[in-house]
Order: C-alpha cells, then structure tokens, then sequence
C-alpha cells in the first residue's frame, strides 16, 4: 500500500542479515596466525561483511531503492538477499540460506510489531544502520555510502505525518502475516511462545506523545473541566522518559533494531509442525511471470554493482554453515514443509527474452570458482568449536 | 481492580488471520436482532462467517478483491463492512484498486467502481478506506486522497451511481460513521475522519450539506462513531474524544490506550461504547448525558486484555451491546464475550 515501504524494509533486513552472518563468522574464525588456509580468520570475517556492506549501499542500487514503489513479493525479496549473501567469498547452502532469511525475517518483524510508535520505525532502521557503520569503521569509503544512506532516509521520511508512518507500518505487517517460525533466542528470552506468536507486554514506558492510560476528563460548554474520573486495567505504564533522536548521530533509546546477537547465543530455529495456517502462505503470487519488470530493474542494479569477485591465488568460495552440523544442515533442506520453501526464484529462467539476455551477461561476468567440496570445506573442522550452541 | 462484566466464549477459527488495518471487523444482524455473520480482511481476501439461521454453526467463505486492469499484482483489502440499508443489505469491500459491493451473503457482486489513479499525486499509496450506509439511501466510501464517494443505492438491481463526491478532506479517509441513535436538532447524520484527525459533520440528502469541521490535534483520528448527536473519536495517541456534533465542541478526553486505537463501535439501544487497540486491550465505556448539567458523559465499565494480540477489529454483536466480537492482527480466530 505505501510506496515507501521498500528501502526500510530492505535496510532493516540487511542490517540483521549482517547481525547473524556477523556472529557466525566470529563463532567459527580462528585466530590469523593460527589458521589454516581452509579455515575462517578475523580478515576473513570482515572482508565478508565489508564486501557486502559494499554492495548493499551501492549508489545506484540505492537510488532505485528510494524510487516511490509497491513491496516486491517475498520471492523477488529473498532472491536479492541470496544474491547480497554471495557478495562476497562466503558460500552458503539453501538450507542455511533459508534458515539465515527465516531469522531475518521474524526479527524485524518482531520490532515492527513492538515499535511503539509507528514513527519508531526509522529508529529501529537507525539502529541497524549505527551498528553498521560500526562494522566497517575502519573503511572510510564504505563508511561514506552508509552516511549517504542515512542522510537520504532522513530526508525521505524525517517529513512523513504518523499516519504515514502507520500505513507503512501496515503494508509491512501485511508482508510479514502468517510468518510464525519459532526461534530460539526469541523463545529463550520469553519474547516469543511456543506457538510462534510473540509476547506483547502490557508494562512499561508508553510511547512518546501517548499518557499513561486512566484518566477520564469532562468538559462544559465552556471548555471548563467539571468533572475528572479514573479507571484501573491489569497493564503497568509509566511515562516515556525521553524521545529518540533521529539526527545522524545520537541516542536512539529505543533497543529493537540493535544486535541481539552475541557469539555465546546460538541461532537456531525450529521447524516443528506449528501452526495450522499456513496454507494462505502457498496462495501467494498468481501472475504468470514471478518478476514483473520493476523488480527485474532493481536486480539487475544490484548485480550490476557488484564487482568481480574471481579469486585470485589460492583463495576459494568458503562455505558458512548456519547449522551446528552439516547433516544437520542437509537434513534441514530434506525436512523444510512445503508450504514454508521460499521457492527462490531462478532468474535464468525469465520469460523476457530482453532482460533475460541483460542479465545473463551480468550473470556470467560474476562467475566465481566452485566452493571446495564439503569434505575440506570450512565449516567441518570448527564443529567441535560450535559445541553446545 | 478491574470489574468483570463480561466473560470469554467460545471462538470462532478463520482459515486466516486478521490484517492489522483499522476497523478490521464487521458484524450483520438480523432484523429480529439475531447474528448473521462476521467478516474480516486478510491480505487479498476477506474471510466471510456466515450464522446459520438456526443460531447453531457457522459457515466460511472467502472473497477476493478485484484485481482491476493490470494483473500484475494483487490488490490488498484496507476494509470490509456491511451497509444496512432500509430496503436491502450489501456487503462492501475497499481496496487499492476499488470498491466491490455484494449482496449480503457474499454471493454476487452487484457493483464495482475502480478508482481513479490519475486522480493521486504519483508517490501517493492509492486506495479506498471508510465505509458507511447514510441517509437510508446512500453508501458512503472515502479514499486515500480525501474524498468521500457517495453513491446512490436503489431498493434493488445494480444501477448504483456517484451522486456526489465529497472534497472537504485533504488527507486519507479512515473511518465513516453514520447516526447511530437519534440525531439532536441540528446535530447532523454523517461524520467523516481522516488520517491528520480532522473530523467533518455532514447533513445527508439529496445534497450533503458540511454542518462542521472539528481541526485536528496532531494525531490520526483512526475510529469515528456518531450517537445522539454525540462523536466518539479514537485516536493515534491512544485517546478518546467526546464531541458535540452540532457544536464542535470538546466534552470528554479519555487517555483509554497505551497504543494506537483502531476500532470503536457502539451499542445504539444502551449507548455502550467498545474501542480496541495495539495494546491488546478492549474496553467497553458508557455513554450518557447528565440531564441537570446538560453534560456528556462516559464511564468506564469493563477492561479486556487479549494476551498477545494488537487488536484490529472490535464490533457489538447485539444493539444493547451485551456480547462483542474482537479481532486481532495475525490471528486466526474471532474472540467473543458476553455479559456475564
């Protein structure tokens, strides 16, 4: 519905991609000096995030982005985090592709559902992109497009009324229904049940511009207040004590959007027959051509920003597992309910025989060599390091 | 604590859940005052429940919005409600790309108007919203640059017209009620919101007359009901607002929810209040006017906290209000409650 809704549904995604791949990495690199040459390293690590970060804020890309537009389906969608993922040396497997965009998912719409004000939003965006610019502090050029970003989506949306905002926040939760994976940081933390359906708390600071709730007020005719009452309720409010700043830089107050990940907490989902709505999941999507030609256009930018990333000497495409073990991970792609595949979207296969040809070229000017096969892989010998997680 | 006046019943399952859109709830009586269904929007598709005669059961069905000229993408369902005309009943659907209008079981589309794109400044969100039946002949639809669609309904068949477009309203529409009760002398019949907060207070007739405009106060007027002469108003910030309809004049402020208000109705018998909000809460208010002091007044009767549940829909089943239905977003059930 809103034509705005795009870039922060895009930022925020990938700014808690980077939290988990983030984690991953760190959970499974070995010290420089001790590795292998098939194991990961803290060079590694953030080569993989600067390549990524690169890509994402990628000029062009970004003003395709920030174009008013309706949400792409979640197909497009996840085809462009597929894409963002393999940015860089990483490698990942369908099934930790899956659970990594499963994970992204039902994060932000945790804090989408939770902001207390629809305009909390652009905070939540803030703080994904805070920590961002953490991420690649030390590369000044990357640092730069990030700040171009937040410079852009302050002017965008730093005008739009609350009931702009709400409308996003609407469009955004229409994306995000019947999405109940279970995850375990959320299900250890209390903020999700057991049936996939998260906590609201009925406690707390109310938002900033709404009163504690309970007081009635009755006025004449005059204007003169005659008569004052009050109710009582289960819920525990308190006044908010400051506002968020939605400067460039400042104390955001609000903690969704920030890291909730660290490298002793696991990220783990479950796929276990949950809930019983998830045949409107499959009912999505019925035009005969899965990408129309807007989202073709906004592919096509992101391919085309990314640089070559053929390796050279004896580096390879490194496998990032985001599974405790590979059987795990291969059994988690043989097991995945139907009704919940992502059915990732092959773009060789487009009908249009113009966009078709535009993209194979992108395509084939990215070829990178073949990871090495899972045997000498990265991610094996670490399993003992991922123990207990 | 908070007094117990109603109690939870048993609910009734959807196939789907509730989208988080205002006033995502709509429930038809019978004449007699009986139940006949309930229907809420999800997506592309509305879930439609109809009660048997009998009062035994329920029955399901789904309808779709119309795709419109480009079937490129689907079109979403902002609202959905039944008009109660004196001589007929139809369903009404609004949606990014128009209005849908059905006979009252859902079965046959009697109507369809597109919206007009070129109408919208091209960044805008395009789409209908607000929905009420006015002056025992007309249907009242808003849409998201602020007009108000009046069509003409005749006693049956399809030949409904615009007869009038209402343009006192610069923002999106969100909610449109008609009187509910009896109207005071003067006080007017239909009352429209938008999405800054400004309320307008029509006559209805051959001719809409605008009687009133009630300024905004910074915050989106998301739910709007007229009874007695008296506007109900639910906002953004969690309040509840009173208002004279004839006057314009502020009579109540209530700081009813800690989150945005999303649906108010009222039970014309008994001039009972429900408004429901993101913060899991309904709460079922009294209305009344202090006969010495002429003063409005409301109190409040009963809290309900649905656990886990940003609540989108909230209707009385009955005009005394004595049971209401609640429905929230992502969730696949409607919640019921009855006096206890």
């Amino acid at each position: 519905m809103s034509a705005r809704t795009l870039p922060l549904l895009f930022l925020n995604l990938g700014g808690e991609m980077l939290y988990i791949l983030d984690q991953r990495l760190r959970a499974q690199s070995i010290p420089g000096e001790k590795a292998r040459k098939d194991e990961w390293t803290d060079v590694d690590r953030k080569r993989v995030m600067n390549d990524i970060i690169t890509t994402m804020f990628n000029k062009k890309f970004m003003e395709e982005l920030f174009k008013p537009q309706e949400l792409y389906s979640k197909k497009a969608l996840r085809t462009v985090y597929d894409r963002l993922a393999h940015a860089s040396i990483m490698r990942l497997n369908q099934a930790s592709m899956d659970k990594l965009y499963d994970l992204m998912t039902m994060a932000f719409k945790y804090q989408v559902l939770l902001c207390p004000r629809p305009k909390d939003i652009l905070l939540v965006t803030f703080n994904h992109l805070d920590a961002i610019k953490d991420f690649v502090h030390d590369s000044p050029g990357i640092l730069n497009q990030v700040d171009e970003t937040f410079r852009q989506l302050i002017e965008t949306y730093s005008c739009l009324s609350a009931g702009e905002f709400q409308l996003i926040r609407q469009t955004l939760l229409i994306f995000f229904q019947d999405m109940h994976i279970r995850v375990s940081i959320f299900l250890k933390d209390k903020v999700q049940n057991s049936n996939g359906r998260f906590v609201l708390p009925i406690s707390g600071p109310v938002p900033w511009g709404t009163e504690v709730p309970g007081l009635i007020r009755m006025f004449n005719r005059n204007g003169d207040e005659v008569k004052r009452t009050e109710f009582t309720t289960d819920g525990n409010y308190v006044s908010p004590q400051r506002e968020g700043s939605f400067d460039l830089y400042g104390d955001r107050v609000l903690k969704l959007g920030t890291n909730m990940y660290s490298v002793s907490r696991p990220v783990e989902t479950h796929m276990s027959g949950s809930s019983k709505n998830l045949a409107s999941h499959a009912k999505e999507n019925i035009a005969p051509n899965p990408l129309a030609k807007e989202e073709l256009n906004f592919l096509a930018r992101l391919l085309g920003g990314l640089e070559m990333k053929k390796p050279g000497g004896s580096e390879t495409g490194f496998r990032l597992n985001l599974f405790t073990t590979d059987e795990e991970e291969e059994h988690a792609a043989l097991t995945r309910p139907e009704e919940l595949s992502y059915k990732v979207i092959n773009i060789e296969a487009t009908q249009e025989p113009g966009r078709r040809a535009e993209l194979s070229r992108i395509l084939g000017e990215l070829e990178v060599a073949e990871p090495r096969p899972a045997s000498s892989g990265k991610g094996e010998d670490l399993l003992a390091l991922m123990d207990g997680l | 604590g908070p007094r117990r006046m109603y109690r939870k019943e048993k609910s009734i399952q959807l196939k789907s859940g509730s989208a988080a859109l205002y006033n995502n709830l709509s429930v038809l009586r019978r004449p007699g005052g009986q139940l006949a269904g309930f229907c809420t929007v999800h997506g592309p598709s509305l879930s439609l429940v109809s009660a048997a005669a009998d009062g035994l059961g329920f029955s399901h069905r789904q309808l779709q919005a119309k795709e419109g000229g480009m079937a490129v993408s689907t079109s979403v369902l902002t609202q959905a409600a039944w008009c109660v005309l004196p001589s007929r009943v139809l369903l009404v659907l609004t949606s990014q790309k128009g209005i849908q209008m059905y006979e009252s079981d859902g079965s046959i589309m009697v109507y369809w108007h597109a919206l007009d794109v070129t109408e919208h400044p091209p960044a805008q969100a395009v789409f209908a919203r607000g929905i009420a039946a006015a002056g025992g002949r007309f249907i009242c639809v808003g849409t998201s640059s602020g007009l108000v669609l009046v069509f003409d309904i005749p006693p049956k068949g399809t030949n409904i017209t615009v007869s009038e477009v209402l343009e006192q309203h610069r923002d999106a529409i969100t909610d449109i009620t008609a009187e509910l009760g009896q109207a005071p002398d003067g006080a007017g019949d239909l009352v429209t919101a938008d999405d800054a907060g400004t309320l307008c207070v029509w006559s209805t007739g051959e001719e809409f007359a605008l009687l009133g405009k009630i300024p905004a106060c910074g915050c989106t007027c998301s739910s709007v009901k007229l009874w007695n002469g008296i506007v109900a108003a639910g906002y953004g910030n969690g309040q509840i607002r009173l208002y004279e309809a004839a006057t314009g004049l502020l009579r109540a402020e209530v700081n009813a929810h800690a989150r945005w208000i999303y649906a108010l109705d009222v039970a014309p018998q008994t001039g009972k209040l429900l408004s429901g909000a993101e913060d899991s809460f309904v709460h079922v208010w009294k209305l009344g006017r202090n006969l010495d002091t002429d003063d409005d007044d409301i109190e409040h009767c009963h809290a309900e906290c649905v656990t886990d549940t940003q609540v989108c829909g909230a209707r009385f089943c009955d005009a005394e209000g004595n049971s209401f239905a609640v429905t929230g977003y992502d969730v696949s059930e409607i919640f019921r409650y009855s006096r206890a």
